[in-house]
């Protein structure tokens, strides 16, 4: 038997796999405790499989959400110069995590029968486990990878069952052979129903939709900045993808099981995601809460995937809520770094007295809401409710708009902290190592991505599927 | 001083100015001169506008002349009665700002631009009511004039809102020719007009604010609540009578209406106690014998009384002033005996009461003799009115002939005639002198006109000598009261107290309105604000109930997993 | 020229955030003049005429959603313009003083240009956007240079905010369903189903307000710095009413919401009359009289006739004017007692500083809609309206509205002479800040009150726009 390697998908995951390789080689034999000797080969590789993914023929949703995953973790790479490497993180076990990570997610999006997607996630899971819990010597961060572990394990379980269930019913694993044997009649309702929403489950475990959330803001909370910024875009954005690949090649037939289910969860997700941040005093647990709601408006398009706009929208969105996210990570990444404190009360200011970390932070919290002078935020939003309105689910475009209320009203504050005029001791910024600087200007790149994208959206829109 | 005299080269320079428009109209014969404006029959009517479409009909000439005629009286009389007041200024600016008013009001054939005089007026006269504003009775008085005759005026809006979507025009010579086809909504617009008309002129039941408005400069009073704004309300209902004409139960509104509020006015003029006071009511009286005259079909003579009218009533108000400056209070018993003290004010007073009492040879005997016929006329039911109320509204009009004659003599004893009264103790009887020339003049002009009014009036002979004799009746039964000495300020409580018709307006309404007010603050606090109130509070009970369930326990996260994954199945399974 | 009249009062603005440090307040006050007076002149100058589109700009934007810049005036849009335009002009003229913030100008400049950018635009996502714009300003505007307690300024400002978001979000899912209905975002090819008319209706109606959406407003209005208490009132506002105007007349579905809009739109005239009624602080009574003014404008938007057309442009942009004058007044008044309470500032006024007394007493009577000045003819019209029907409303329901009207015009008469009675008149007390006008003050109240005479004695001026002839522009 021979299985057909599609080298478009396979590809950049393995130029992936192989930085992540050569990042532990590296490690094991020159073993410096700076992010240049793995984090190097960790962004030539991510580089590199950048440029082969743009250079294949790799087209539509997946070729987005690839290069989604692949910015992204290139992104986290170079902002992970942030990390204290000399004590508190090794470098060598991060980046190779963290690309083994990224691997899994790029086979996730490219995944096209059940048993790849449930390798992938494993792929992705495992690393995610261990890299929120790399930080040395930190309880928490060890708690939280527990908690993440064991609730991976019973979503995984649920999911595997799932995809036995299907296999069972229809004696399939492909994409596109379920998508045929589901149409056919003589499969029992009933189980296909079970079975498909199990299988969804795993998913939205990984995009931390309610009620599979819980882990979220406890794994944010105990992970490095950093890798809470991974997880947050990287892994959700392949989370995304793959649902969306699900659902629409392999699952139409069954859309009556699980569009009304995942319609739910999305309105649910993005509701309970805001009203729990209300209340959040930390920006990072702030930042986690949201990127609970936003993972509600990721999974929206997913429930009208059959609307000609869902895809795009979903990948648009996608999109800028990573790189938004990755920006306001990297900015609190680069705040606790210096100020060792990431609490609202002493960010208070920062627009003023360093807008070179604070402006940035403002223009991403505005994206994440939707609102201007954040044009492109704005622009997605619109991009991101046209196919739930397309596929006449009307009333969830409702909650989505109350929701971006909602959101608001914590984004707004955090805006305000930022913007208001600081209390007390004026703050001088220290002068920070070089590595520092280095994670700063990604900061900057990306603030300045989104400025050039609110100034001209149609830069992502006509060009991202 | 100079620059007082300038406000008053001001009121002249308008005065010429109307003269030289409105002296040639009063000759002129013909009312269709001129036809503004399109005119179709239930086409939609234009977006309004404010071009000015001058036009004067000879009476209308008359009472433009009138205005403006008084107005400069008015502020001649004003340098010397008002001319050390430190508000000078705004007053007469005020006053020429009414006057612009006015003769928008009786010269245009635009009713935006009427309505628009209209309402100026009003506010001028609340300005000028509330001229003393340092005091409560001013103020209160100015408040509730303006208060009552605006809600009184929203008749008069909806009533051209009406007539425009009636006849496509808000041109009232373009209504005049659309309703040649035929009248339309007759009593709708007459009920509307009538609404504007009563609070304007102060009738039965919006009359409270009249009397009420005494506490304004005297000059302001012989102006505005006597000669012209007040009598605007008539020259409206005569202006667009032609458009209610057919309306049985508008006439016989305004006829019923006319008749209590004559005869209660003269009434309560008869029994006053203030000068003033009773010289407002009787204003209130004359003008509803006007309407009387209007709602008979007269509206000639009802106009023809108000240019008198309007002579004569200044006059006496202007008087009043001089009394009242004289001896420091309008109240009747600080006056009397002023005969000597005060001959010019004595004498032109007297012509003034005469006219009031409707003596001949006085302009008043003459209009207030048309106006009689007229309603006679009208008792054969060919006028509109129903002859039983006709003869009804006659009977009335002839009694309260009777008492205006009886009051305006009971004024004149006990102001000029008879002992000294008791209040004006504290004053010394040298002090008691005559005004200066600047206000007995236009006294001197004025009532020369009340005079040269009565050239070229109508003379019906029967309706005159009845109520000649009627008047006579009245002048003689109080003049032989007070030959007899007996006292003519004693009254009936009712009639003191104006049959407590002032308390809807002086207490309810304010007692409704105040709780009424803050109730609307509080459930606007406290039941409208809910929602977003009631939400904000259960988002935050959630929002730390979700923090709450971040107990970092991975037992009961587990749990909650399972449990959600078995609702999704269950519920995914069963939407299906 | 239509984009340079955005573009400059926008850029001066972030320049004057941004570069606040450099500036003094009376120096950025008078950039803003300059800007601002540029933006009204270029707004005045792009008029072609009340056919079609004025100065209009159509270039490509996101291709991917259909939408465009496409900018330019029509005749329902072009009032609204130049009357912000104008307001910006005379809140910066205000502003030239020694204590102002130079960021405070900038927000100014920011907020106009955004407002502008509204009624400028005809593409429904550019208009969205613009919308959104001037919302994160205006609640630094409120929260930042209130003159009251902080914490009552951040409440106000963040109630106004999310009151407004809660509105625009759901304006965003009816103007998506629109689109998704007619296929692009041009204005006029907007095709907004029941459902979104009704999200459309109350996404703006939360701006205008309408009764019972009304409760951020006195509070907003009241905490605001006195351009802020102006720009809110004058401009925000306008932002609901033009909405409601441009997306609900035209369309076939205002029969889903004209009841409600009418029978709200009078049942906010009299329950803000009474509310006024009852008010001791001079600003929160002017914030509660907009709602019945706007009020006049619903009612009439919901009849959906020529007349009602005229009467809501006609209203927003007298509401503007003389509103604006009322809280330029009432900020004249805070400048020298230091608060805004009927009972702080005292009575007399007439005899303490004239002029300003004057000046209140004007555009409270213009604000009850006297004749002659520029408020009557918007209610008369909305009367009209009512009286009339149109084409929407069943007879009960317009002539209830209409009964609601009459008395709310009564109403708005006893609060107004109330408020005069208890500041401009009475024994004065006199208090050691008494002083009349400034130079500063007479430039900005004297364009005002000239603005508010001449629309009212020649109110052709706009009401030529709609003529018979006029074909909706707006549809």
């Amino acid at each position: 038997m021979t299985i057909p390697i599609d080298w478009t998908v396979a590809g950049p995951a393995t130029i992936v796999l192989v930085g992540a390789l050569v990042a532990l080689m590296v490690d094991a034999f020159y073993p410096r405790r700076t992010w240049l000797g793995s984090g190097l080969p960790a962004t030539v590789a991510g580089v590199v499989a950048t440029a082969e993914l743009v250079r294949g023929d790799a087209t539509g949703t997946p070729f987005a959400f690839s290069l989604v995953v692949l910015v992204g973790t290139l992104f986290v790479v170079v902002a992970s110069n942030v990390m204290n490497f000399e004590n508190a993180m090794p470098p060598g076990e991060y980046h190779f995590l963290l690309m083994s990570a990224a691997a899994g997610a790029l086979l996730m999006v490219g995944a096209r029968d059940v048993v790849t997607l449930v390798v992938a996630l494993e792929l992705l899971s495992l690393p995610s486990i261990a890299l929120v819990g790399l930080r040395q010597g930190d309880r928490d961060a060890i708690r939280a990878a527990w908690t993440f572990f064991l609730v991976s394990v019973v979503s995984t379980a649920v999911t595997l069952m799932g995809v036995s269930l299907l296999y069972g019913v229809t004696g399939t694993l492909d994409y596109a052979l379920l998508g045929r044997a589901l149409v056919d009649p003589a499969v029992p309702d009933g189980v296909v129903s079970v079975a498909v929403v199990m299988t969804v489950v795993g998913l939205l475990f990984k995009l931390g939709a309610v009620p599979f959330h819980l882990w979220v803001p406890d794994a944010y909370g105990g992970a490095s900045v950093m890798v809470a910024g991974f997880l947050s875009a990287v892994s959700k954005a392949a989370s995304l993808g793959a649902l969306l690949v699900l659902l629409s090649v392999a699952l139409p037939a069954a859309q009556d099981d699980w569009q009304p289910v995942v319609a739910v969860v999305a309105a649910l997700t993005m509701t309970v995601g805001n009203v729990g941040a209300l209340r959040q005093d930390d920006a990072i647990g702030l930042l986690a809460w949201s990127s609970v709601a936003q993972a509600g408006f990721l999974v929206a398009p997913a429930a009208v995937v059959s609307s000609s706009y869902a895809l795009p929208a979903a990948a648009q969105y996608v999109a800028v809520y990573a790189l938004a996210n990755l920006v306001a990570f990297a900015a609190l990444a680069v705040v606790l770094r210096l100020r060792g404190s990431t609490r609202l009360d002493d960010l208070r200011g920062m627009a003023r007295n360093d807008p070179w970390m604070g402006v940035p932070l403002v223009m991403a919290a505005l994206t994440l809401a939707g609102f201007p002078p954040a044009v492109i935020g704005l622009v997605t939003k619109f991009v991101v409710i046209r196919p739930v309105v397309d596929g006449d689910h009307v009333w969830l475009a409702i909650i989505m708009g109350v929701n971006v209320m909602l959101g608001l009203a914590y984004y707004l504050r955090l805006v305000v902290t930022l913007c208001e005029r600081p209390v007390g001791e004026p703050y001088v910024s220290p002068s920070p190592p070089i590595s520092v600087r280095f994670a700063k200007s990604t900061v900057l790149i990306g603030a300045a991505a989104l400025v050039v994208l609110s100034a001209w959206p149609d830069l992502l829109l006509s060009h991202l599927p | 001083m100079s620059r007082r005299w300038g406000y008053v080269g001001l009121t002249a320079v308008l005065a010429v100015v109307v003269a030289v428009w409105a002296v040639p109209e009063v000759m002129r014969h013909g009312y269709f001169g001129r036809y503004v404006g399109a005119s179709r029959p239930g086409v939609d009517p234009p977006l309004p506008s404010l071009s000015p479409d001058l036009f004067l009909f000879p009476q209308a000439a008359q009472i433009v002349l009138l205005a403006v005629g008084v107005g400069l009286l008015v502020q001649i009389y004003s340098t010397a009665y008002l001319g050390r007041h430190p508000r000078y200024r705004s007053y007469a600016l005020v006053i020429v700002l009414f006057l612009l008013g006015m003769i928008a009001v009786v010269g245009t054939t635009n009713l935006w631009v009427l309505l628009v005089g209209w309402e100026v007026m009003g506010l001028c006269s609340y300005l000028l009511i509330g001229h003393e504003w340092e005091t409560a009775p001013a103020r209160t008085g100015a408040a509730k004039a303006f208060l009552v005759t605006r809600v009184a005026d929203l008749g008069l809006v909806m009533a051209i809102i009406v007539i425009g979507e009636t006849y496509g025009t808000y041109d009232i010579v373009g209504a005049q020719v659309a309703q040649a086809d035929g009248t339309r909504h007759a009593t709708l617009i007459g009920l509307l007009v009538l609404v504007a008309v009563i609070g304007k002129s102060a009738q039965f039941p919006l009359h409270t604010w009249l009397p009420d408005a005494m506490p304004g400069p005297t000059p302001i009073t012989a102006l505005i609540h006597a000669a012209t704004m007040v009598a605007a309300g008539v020259y409206l209902a005569s202006r667009l009578f032609f458009l209610y004409a057919d309306s049985q139960l508008v006439l016989t509104l305004m006829a019923g209406g006319a008749a209590v509020t004559m005869l209660m006015g003269a009434l309560f003029a008869l029994t006053s106690s203030d000068l003033k006071r009773a010289l407002a009511w009787s204003t209130v009286s004359q003008l509803a014998l006007m309407l009387a005259a209007v709602a008979a079909g007269g509206a000639e003579a009802g106009l023809d009384h108000l240019v008198s009218h309007g002579v004569f009533k200044a006059l006496l108000f202007l008087g009043c002033g001089c009394v009242m400056l004289a001896v420091g209070s309008s109240a009747l018993s600080a006056m009397g005996g002023l005969r000597r003290s005060m001959p010019v004010t004595f004498w032109t007073m007297t012509i003034g009461f005469a006219a009031l009492a409707g003596l001949v040879p006085t302009a008043g005997f003459f209009t207030k003799d048309s106006v009689l016929h007229a309603i006679e006329v009208a008792t054969d039911g060919d006028h509109g009115l129903a002859p039983g109320v006709a003869r009804a509204l006659l009977v009335v009009a002839l009694v309260t002939t009777f008492v205006t004659a009886a009051y305006a003599t009971r004024l004149w004893v006990l102001t000029f005639l008879g002992p000294v009264g008791a209040d004006r103790a504290d004053r010394a009887d040298h002090e008691v002198r005559e005004q200066p020339p600047a206000m007995t003049g236009p006294l001197v002009v004025l009532a020369v006109a009340t005079f040269a009014l009565s050239v070229g009036q109508p003379l019906h002979l029967g309706t005159g000598l009845l109520s000649t004799a009627v008047a006579g009746a009245g002048v003689a039964t109080v003049l032989l009261l007070a030959r007899r000495g007996s006292a003519l300020d004693r009254s009936p409580a009712p009639l003191t107290s104006e049959l407590w018709l002032d308390r809807p307006f002086s207490r309810w309404v304010p007692a409704a309105a105040a709780p009424l007010a803050r109730g609307v603050v509080d459930l606007d606090r406290d039941a409208v604000d809910v929602y977003p109130r009631g939400g904000a509070a259960l988002v935050a009970v959630v929002s730390r109930g979700l923090g709450l369930a971040q107990t970092r326990n991975v037992q009961r996260y587990a749990t909650v997993l399972a449990v959600g994954v078995v609702v999704i199945v269950v519920v995914g399974v069963v939407l299906r | 020229m239509i984009v340079a009249a955005l573009a400059v009062p926008f850029v001066v603005g972030l320049l004057l955030v941004l570069g606040r440090r450099f500036v003094s307040g009376r120096a950025a006050a008078w950039i803003g003049v300059a800007a601002t007076t540029v933006s009204l002149v270029l707004v005045a100058a792009v008029w072609e005429g009340r056919e079609g589109v004025s100065g209009e700009v159509d270039v490509a934007w996101i291709e991917p959603v259909g939408a465009r810049l496409h900018l330019g005036l029509t005749a329902v849009s072009w009032p609204f313009a130049l009357m912000t335009a104008f307001i910006a002009v005379l809140c910066c003229l205000w502003l030239v003083a020694d204590d102002t913030s130079p960021a405070l100008v900038g927000l100014v400049l920011v907020i106009g240009a955004s407002a502008l950018g509204v009624f400028g635009s005809l593409d429904a996502l550019l208009l969205f956007v613009f919308f959104e714009l001037a919302l994160v300003p205006m609640w630094f505007v409120i929260a930042w240079w209130s003159d009251a307690d902080r914490d009552v300024a951040h409440r106000a400002a963040t109630r106004f905010l999310l009151f407004t978001v809660t509105g625009s979000a759901l304006l965003l899912v009816g103007i998506v369903v629109a689109a998704v209905e007619g296929g692009s975002l041009e204005l006029t090819a907007l095709r907004p189903t029941a459902v979104a008319i009704v999200l459309i209706t109350l996404g703006f109606a939360v701006k205008t307000p309408v009764v019972p959406l009304h409760t951020w407003l006195p509070d907003a209005h009241s905490s605001a710095p006195t351009v802020g208490s102006v720009l809110l009132a004058s401009v925000f506002l306008k932002l609901g009413t033009y909405g409601l105007i441009v997306f609900v007349l035209p369309s076939d579905h205002l029969g889903v919401v004209a009841p409600y809009l009418a029978v709200a739109g009078s049942v906010g005239i009299v329950w803000s009359a009474l509310a006024c009624y009852a008010q001791d602080d001079l600003k929160r009574l002017i914030a509660y009289s907009s709602i019945g003014h706007m009020g006049f404008v619903v009612l009439a938007i919901s009849t959906r006739s020529e007349a009602g057309l005229a009467a809501a442009v006609f209203g927003s942009v007298a509401h503007g004017v003389i509103t604006g004058l009322l809280f330029f007044a009432a900020g004249s008044m805070k400048d020298r007692y230091g608060t805004t309470s009927m009972a702080g500032i005292g009575r007399g006024l007439y005899g303490r500083a004239p002029w300003l007394a004057a000046t209140f007493v004007l555009a409270a009577v213009a604000s009850l809609g006297l004749p002659g000045l520029a408020g009557f003819w918007g209610e008369v019209l909305s009367l009209r309206a009512a009286y009339d029907v149109g084409s929407v409303l069943t007879r009960p329901v317009a002539w209830t509205a209409l009964g609601l009207a009459l008395v709310g015009i009564a109403l708005t008469t006893a609060y107004v002479v109330r408020a005069v009675r208890l500041l401009a008149q009475g024994e004065p007390s006199a208090l050691e800040a008494d002083r009349d006008l400034g130079r500063r003050e007479v430039v900005v109240m004297g364009a005002l009150v000239a603005v508010v005479v001449v629309l009212g004695l020649v109110p052709q001026l706009l009401l030529d726009l709609y003529g018979p002839v006029y074909v909706g522009v707006a549809r």
